[in-house]
């Protein structure tokens, strides 16, 4: 049986939505977010709340990181659509025909590595 | 009704009645109530609930003209007929509860022939909910007389209660439970049906291209298309689409591309449009 919490937060700043939903599943892994814009949050997960972790999931949502523009598109970043992949990884593979046929060979760039970097830049801005 | 003093010829003693008169005006007043006392009535309240077949309001006859039946029950109430009125005859139903809804059926087999309605949309109840009304008028040119709606303001929207199996999903199951339920709400125009529809903390149990929603027991006129904002699976809320099919009963969500992902308590889905329905 799901069971419904509602908490209320004084913090002043919107919450990043990726990071608050993983902060709060590594507390509990059923943990579902309900919220708009505003101090009231509603956590739905599969067994009772405990105090505990009424407790814990007050202190998340009162601490997770401020929605900013880089978190947002770092999320972005992470939840690519194939097409937007295929785009950056058919250049890394180009890139990577050029890297190995320079006089000193450089090694291949992994697909892992170029998100990555694309991710971190995304957070850099 | 307060008449004016104006002048009038007798018939019979060839001059001119002085204003104010009692022969003026009490006779004129006596002939526009007992005409007024036909049009524009109100009938008294009715307060039944429940199914209404072959329902015969208190006070309404052939013979009391155009009328007003205000309606306040304290329950719902579903009507599929009522008393039959003459060629033209027109009765404005007002719903005067502050929280309860009439339906009216189209064409329903609990009522007798010449006392059915016939409803602007036929595939779903007609609903008139806390201040709204629908104008009926009993129209005899087919042959067997019927109620006509002419014209239907719903008044407040109204929210269903929470049915779990008005979610499903192309593949496997969508769990929408009544706390992930933000906003499920309709109101029907004539034919157009607005609605809202928010849930979030909803579970995906497969991999289904459309996650589905009964159309509030309505069914689509045509194709129709519009936009949704959604998170799958707890990701970031995005564009998505919903259509209905010709003659379709659900409203489908999609996303732009791809699956729905398997979710525990992370899908949310938000939309708002409007469609023509039968």
């Amino acid at each position: 049986m799901s069971a419904y919490q509602t908490f209320t937060s004084s913090r002043g700043t919107e919450p990043d939505a990726a990071a608050l939903l993983a902060n709060l599943r590594a507390l509990d892994a059923t943990v579902g977010v309900q919220h708009v814009p505003g101090p009231s949050y509603v956590l739905k997960k599969a067994t009772a709340w405990t105090a505990p972790q009424m407790a814990a999931a007050q202190t998340v949502i009162d601490t997770a990181p401020a929605s900013t523009p880089q978190l947002s598109a770092q999320a972005a970043v992470d939840s690519l659509p194939i097409f937007e992949r295929a785009i950056i990884l058919a250049l890394i593979d180009q890139l990577n025909v050029i890297r190995a046929a320079l006089p000193v060979p450089l090694g291949a760039i992994t697909p892992a590595q170029a998100i990555s970097a694309i991710r971190a830049k995304a957070g850099a801005l | 009704m307060e008449l004016p003093t104006v002048p009038v010829d007798t018939d019979d003693s060839g001059g001119p009645v002085p204003d104010g008169t009692v022969h003026n005006n009490a006779w004129l007043q006596d002939v526009i109530s007992k005409i007024m006392a036909g049009v524009n009535k109100r009938l008294p309240a009715s307060t039944v609930t429940g199914t209404q077949n072959n329902y015969a309001p208190t006070g309404f006859s052939t013979t009391a003209g155009d009328c007003t039946l205000p309606w306040n029950g304290a329950a719902d109430a579903t009507f599929t007929g009522f008393t039959p009125g003459i060629n033209g005859q027109c009765v404005l139903w007002k719903n005067e509860t502050s929280s309860k809804v009439a339906y009216f059926n189209d064409n329903d087999s609990g009522s007798l022939s010449g006392w059915k309605f016939s409803n602007i949309a036929k595939s779903g109840k007609t609903p008139i909910a806390p201040g709204g009304a629908g104008l009926f008028q009993y129209d005899t040119t087919s042959g067997t007389g019927v109620w006509r709606l002419c014209f239907h303001e719903q008044g407040a929207w109204i929210t269903p209660t929470y049915a779990g199996t008005d979610w499903t999903a192309s593949a496997g199951t969508w769990t929408v439970d009544s706390g992930d339920v933000i906003a499920n709400r309709y109101k029907l125009s004539g034919r157009t049906l607005h609605f809202e529809i928010a849930v979030a903390t909803t579970s995906v149990s497969s991999t289904p291209s459309d996650l589905k929603k009964l159309l509030f027991g309505f069914t689509s006129a045509g194709v129709a298309n519009g936009n949704v904002f959604l998170a799958d699976a707890g990701g970031t809320q995005v564009a998505g689409t919903m259509s209905t099919l010709t003659s379709g009963t659900t409203l489908q969500f999609e996303k732009l591309s791809g699956s729905w992902s398997t979710a525990t308590n992370t899908t949310a889905v938000s939309a708002q449009g409007f469609l023509d329905v039968t």
